[in-house]
């Protein structure tokens, strides 16, 4: 355990560096949010009511999402695919410890530092121009930085998936940008699952994809209360333990490749 | 200026081979950047789901704004694909020697890297713009073809310009160039929608002090005759031209400038 703790804060600090990126970073997540914040508040001036949203909530939506963008780390995160092409994973799979657990540590110490340096600033400029709507019971806060941190997990699994697959193809980046395409739009950060027609609705229900944003962003609106908020919280928890399961059966068998290749 | 576009064009079709060495990676992208892109529009078709007009315009009219704006963007985007390694080249040092080369350093970086996977992209906005002019009411005049057609290459001409203009930030600070996908990706963001739903400090920022305005929506209120809730002056609408040649100018100058400023970082 003091293992993985040592790992995360060495991912948090490894981000600290770069003062400058993140300060550019902010601004540019900030004027992404004031974009779509407009675009929601020119739907809803015409259609006051969708899915149970008020305006105020949905532009909270808006800017609470763009918070999340860099903690889930959905673009162009192919650090372990760079060790597969350098053949640096060989070594690395042989130290003592989880290999999964180790950049899920890494990455959970990532996503703390993105979070609070990346995520606050745009939700609080947001605040500053945009009515939004801050959680009424205290108590929120907590299940939102849970549902926060399963949100990381789940994320963290899929891109764990798309760099072993680095593995089977040359170039990681073709996987990656379908999967990102994907994940952008089926998670909910493009528009709220919500908005959609029924049937797509329905569909997305049953994905893992939803758990990154839209079930997070349930608490935060209140969406959900008592026992919804446990259901919610354990409906995160299960896709986080179905896919990392799948990430750990592509690990051993990208290692048996990685032996044929090796011997 | 043959020549010298002679070995632009070797340079450029060098690295065009370099991307079709990966074929299921290169067409595994291509479509990515399509879906990208296509899945950015189904948030518009999400929006008229529930609306018949946003802020008074109907889908296809949204759509016309959508698709030549993705459109002339990604095709900008395709051109100054290299912009985003500037940062990279500058701190490895690699800079040094695009100014030893009897070359414009812009031309070398451009050539540096051309990514086609960006046509996948151009593709959907090029498709999402060909629905919107089946389904819009135009009164073609040929002064309609002509602002319609100076529209769509004086976007291409602007979207560039913010490119270089944006990315010279590299030459002055290497971490902070995040700041410049802002007005570049986020342009796109911005000119695909009305302008008149943003806030009016929103509007003069991005709208007129970088000339986002001239992009699109300008013109487009002329080919479509929509009413402008704005105010601006009618002859605002037949200026993109203008606007575009400018913008070049001054992105020009400005690349020149933080060139000059450029210090190696040695070693």
């Amino acid at each position: 355990m003091r293992l993985w703790w040592e790992v995360a804060r060495r991912g948090f600090r490894r981000y600290a560096t770069y003062r400058g990126a993140t300060f550019a970073g902010v601004f540019t997540n900030t004027v992404f949010g004031f974009i779509r914040a407009y675009v929601l508040i020119a739907l809803f001036a015409v259609a006051p009511h969708i899915a149970g949203f008020h305006v105020s909530e949905a532009v909270t939506y808006t800017f609470v999402s763009q918070g999340m963008l860099m903690p889930l780390y959905l673009w162009g995160w192919q650090e372990i695919a760079d060790t597969v092409y350098s053949g640096q994973i060989a070594t690395d799979l042989y130290r003592p410890f989880d290999y999964q657990s180790y950049w899920l540590a890494q990455d959970l110490g990532r996503a703390t530092y993105h979070g609070i340096f990346r995520g606050v600033p745009p939700f609080i400029i947001g605040a500053i121009f945009f009515t939004l709507r801050v959680p009424h019971d205290p108590w929120t806060w907590l299940f939102f930085a849970l549902s926060f941190y399963l949100a990381v997990a789940v994320s963290f699994a899929m891109r764990f998936m798309v760099n072993l697959s680095s593995f089977w193809l040359l170039d990681v980046r073709g996987v990656h940008g379908v999967a990102a395409a994907a994940w952008t739009l089926l998670s909910g950060f493009t528009i709220p699952l919500q908005f959609f027609p029924l049937l797509a609705k329905r569909a997305l229900d049953v994905l893992p994809f939803r758990a990154m944003f839209e079930l997070p962003l349930n608490i935060f609106l209140e969406r959900v209360h008592g026992f919804g908020v446990v259901s919610t919280l354990a409906l995160q928890l299960f896709w986080v333990v179905v896919l990392l399961g799948c990430g750990r059966v592509m690990l051993r068998a990208a290692t048996r490749k990685l032996v044929l290749q090796g011997g | 200026m043959a020549s010298r576009a002679g070995v632009y064009r070797r340079l450029a079709m060098s690295r065009v081979r370099a991307h079709f060495e990966y074929r299921v990676s290169f067409a595994l992208q291509f479509i990515g950047a399509f879906l990208l892109n296509f899945l950015e529009f189904i948030a518009v078709l999400v929006i008229f789901h529930h609306i018949s007009f946003l802020a008074g315009w109907s889908l296809p009219e949204v759509a016309f704004l959508y698709g030549s704006s993705a459109f002339m963007f990604k095709f900008a985007d395709m051109l100054m694909t290299n912009m985003d390694r500037l940062p990279t080249i500058i701190r490895m040092g690699t800079f040094d020697q695009v100014l030893t080369r009897p070359l414009g350093t812009l031309g070398q970086v451009m050539t540096g890297d051309v990514d086609l996977r960006q046509i996948g992209a151009m593709t959907q906005g090029c498709l999402v713009f060909l629905y919107a002019l089946g389904h819009v009411h135009i009164e073609w005049t040929p002064e309609r073809v002509a602002v319609l057609g100076s529209m769509l290459v004086s976007a291409a001409a602007i979207f560039c310009g913010i490119f270089v203009a944006m990315n010279s930030i590299a030459f002055w600070t290497t971490d902070a160039r995040e700041v410049a996908n802002s007005f570049t990706y986020g342009g796109q963001a911005f000119t695909e929608y009305p302008l008149h739903i943003f806030g009016v400090w929103m509007r003069r920022l991005m709208g007129y002090l970088i000339p986002l305005a001239f992009v699109n929506y300008l013109p487009s209120l002329y080919i479509l005759g929509k009413g402008d809730p704005t105010h601006t002056p009618v002859i605002l609408r037949f200026l993109s031209p203008v606007v575009a040649v400018a913008v070049l100018a001054v992105a020009g100058a400005i690349w020149r400038v933080s060139v000059r400023h450029y210090r190696s970082t040695g070693s």
